[in-house]
């Protein structure tokens, strides 16, 4: 099956990488989380209610809106924070990297084999990390990426609203194939979240052929 | 698809619709509050969780989304805009942006089932709602509002959405689509990019009201859906989670079965703006608005809420009744018009003499009637009357009157509205007789100029005279 693969490319600052990526992947997962669901018997259930807060950023003229799950939360900080510091550790000045949020369902494999991931949406934020001189271009910079953060969240709206393919909603028994239970409040898609760091000279054949042969055998 | 299923299906589409665009609209005006909003998750939803989302919702705002959807004879027969404005401290009003939720029945998906399927298409419309609700130039207008600056206001209305008040450049965007059976709802929202306030682009309160009425009756928004500001009522008590006020006989359903879903299809793009089918909105029945700033209320332009909440009473006024107010509202200045003269008031003299010996006597039941018959025949009292002078009106004896009293008034009224035409205008000349006629003019004025010096002279020492009595007078007073 192919993925919905979406890529956004955006210049930021060292410090407002985090932003960023959080409020893309926030925004996305707004959308791909449920409420919790609570099955009564075979064949019917309840869902719970997705609370939500609005985050205000400090570096970015911006304020997103996340689900209200503070478990969610930490585990996508957590992952954004990972691949910020692996971006700005990086010894150039003119960093790139890439990081992804990939929504898969679980696909049940003869024992002893685990269960096969088919992605079914990937969204991609490849960063461009620029060193600003001074406080006059940060604030530009400021407003900038404000701004091209807001045209992304329409976007997302408008590929949400398109209502393309999403896993049905399973039986009790085959839930843990579609959504990630393991939320006590909130029940996202099953998700998960990878990142690439790229130095300035990136597009080597030995790099592409290894992210090439490494993304062949992750599926 | 049976009858009766077809029919429960609409049932169901209608109730979900109704509920969408409540809170819908709740989520716009509550991101314009200026505050930063959080709910709580909850593995186990409430009543009034309606689409798995916790959106408190504020009885006011509900109150007056309802209004304007019951005014329809379905949830969304016509357009329903939302307007977010900014008001100054002193009065001056810019439009910000316009949301516009809509139907088109053309765009038809089919295979949607209905219940689950509407159910997680409006969910998802919503979230995205939220998200793109924060991210229009007028959320950070909003985040930065306070009484002493300007604040933010809101307006339901029904009909097609009033784009041109936004100003140029403005920015369109469609932030939701929810593709069913019965037609696609989808979310626009149309912002202004030009945000620096000038003359140019604010207007006084109620001058684009006036003109729609005047144009197009029934698509008008309706003047007394004033805005209202996004905050005022948000600060009083709202409702929690478990409050379903008004909502309770219908709390939403959160019980699903797993029955594989059918795969959603992608209907075309739906049009930005559906033409929906004509159907007159009742005026009357918009709310009206009363509540008010009061520190904006000087500022408006005429309107008559404002003075009708104000109550105030200018020195040599007469008390108007609301009803009065409302019989002479498409007629300026009509207490003027209706001053009668005096030789006419003579003439009445003798008749408001006899019923005064009648009628002082009584007193509620007679102005009552008086006012009956004053609004069947289009009359209100001079303002030059007392309150008690009220029953002069009573015998009906309009001024001008004839056999047929209401079409000598009524052609009485059309004169004086419309100015007399000028009698210069009466020969039509041309410019050459026109030109010699001036220098004919110029010519008499010079020969007469002796004259005017004179007259002149003589005002100036009249003039002279003038300001020394008011001296005198303050020696004396010291």
């Amino acid at each position: 099956m192919n993925a919905r693969s979406h890529v956004f490319e955006l210049s930021v600052e060292g410090r407002q990488i985090e932003e960023v990526v959080s409020t893309l992947f926030h925004s996305l997962l707004l959308h791909r989380s449920v409420g919790k669901f609570n099955y009564q018997h075979e064949g019917s259930y309840s869902v719970g209610t997705l609370g939500f807060v609005d985050e205000d950023c400090d570096f970015i003229d911006f304020t997103y809106v996340r689900v209200a799950s503070e478990l969610l939360s930490s585990n996508v900080k957590r992952e954004v924070l990972t691949f910020r510091d692996a971006l700005q550790q990086s010894a150039s000045q003119e960093e790139s990297g890439q990081i992804s949020l990939e929504f898969f369902q679980k696909k049940r494999a003869r024992w002893p084999f685990q269960p096969e991931c088919i992605p079914w949406e990937v969204w991609t934020v490849k960063l461009d990390v620029i060193t600003l001189s001074n406080e006059h271009e940060r604030q530009i910079c400021r407003e900038r990426v404000g701004e091209m953060l807001s045209e992304k969240v329409l976007y997302i709206a408008d590929i949400m609203n398109r209502h393309e393919y999403i896993p049905k909603t399973p039986n009790q028994s085959e839930v843990d194939l579609i959504f990630d239970t393991s939320y006590n409040d909130v029940q996202p898609y099953l998700h998960r979240i990878t990142h690439q760091i790229n130095g300035p000279s990136s597009s080597s054949v030995s790099t592409t052929m290894r992210k090439f042969i490494k993304d062949t055998l992750a599926l | 698809m049976t009858a009766k299923s077809f029919a429960q299906d609409k049932k169901d589409f209608e109730k979900f619709t109704r509920f969408f665009v409540y809170k819908s609209i709740q989520i716009i005006v509550q991101s314009r509050l200026g505050e930063k909003i959080r709910t709580k998750s909850k593995p186990f939803a409430s009543g009034a969780d309606w689409f798995d989302i916790g959106i408190t919702d504020n009885n006011e705002v509900y109150t007056e989304a309802k209004k304007v959807v019951s005014n329809q004879p379905s949830t969304l027969a016509q357009n329903i805009c939302l307007e977010i404005s900014l008001r100054t401290a002193e009065g001056d009003t810019m439009m910000l942006e316009l949301w516009c939720i809509n139907l088109d029945t053309n765009q038809c998906d089919i295979n949607a089932q209905v219940y689950r399927t509407y159910y997680n298409r409006m969910s998802i419309a919503l979230k995205s709602l939220l998200n793109v609700s924060r991210v229009t130039p007028s959320y950070k207008l909003s985040r930065r509002q306070g009484s002493s600056e300007y604040i933010i206001c809101y307006r339901i209305y029904t009909g097609e959405p009033h784009l041109y008040i936004l100003g140029d450049g403005y920015q369109k965007s469609k932030v939701g689509a929810v593709p069913t059976a019965f037609g696609t709802i989808t979310i626009n929202v149309a912002y202004r990019t030009k945000l620096l306030i000038s003359p140019q682009n604010t207007t006084k309160e109620m001058a684009f009201e006036l003109k729609d009425d005047h144009f197009k009756q029934d698509n008008s928004p309706g003047r007394p859906t004033t805005p209202k500001p996004c905050s005022y009522g948000y600060r009083r008590p709202s409702t929690s989670d478990s409050d379903t006020t008004g909502q309770s006989e219908e709390s939403c359903t959160t019980m699903f079965s797993t029955s594989p879903l059918d795969v959603p299809k992608v209907t075309g793009k739906p049009a930005p703006h559906h033409q929906s089918q004509p159907i007159k909105i009742n005026v009357q029945h918009s709310s009206p608005v009363i509540e008010r700033l009061p520190e904006f209320k000087t500022q408006s332009a005429p309107e008559k809420s404002p003075y009708k909440d104000c109550h105030r009473v200018g020195a040599f006024v007469q008390h108007f009744s609301e009803n009065k107010l409302n019989e002479s509202d498409d007629v300026p200045f009509l207490s003027l018009l209706q001053t009668k003269p005096d030789g006419q008031d003579k003439t009445n003299g003798v008749k408001l003499e006899a019923s005064k010996g009648t009628n002082s006597t009584k007193t509620e039941s007679s102005r009552e009637t008086t006012e009956s018959a004053l609004s069947e025949s289009k009359t209100s009292t001079s303002s030059q009357h007392s309150v008690q002078d009220d029953f002069v009106m009573v015998e009906l004896k309009t001024p001008f009157a004839g056999v047929d009293g209401n079409s000598d008034l009524g052609k009485f009224y059309r004169e004086c509205q419309s100015a007399p035409a000028l009698t210069m205008c009466d020969e039509e000349q041309t410019i050459p007789e026109t030109l010699e006629k001036l220098t004919s003019q110029i010519d008499k004025f010079e020969t007469n100029m002796q004259d005017f010096d004179e007259f002149i002279s003589e005002l100036n020492i009249d003039g002279d005279s003038l300001p020394s009595e008011p001296r005198r007078s303050k020696l004396v007073d010291t």
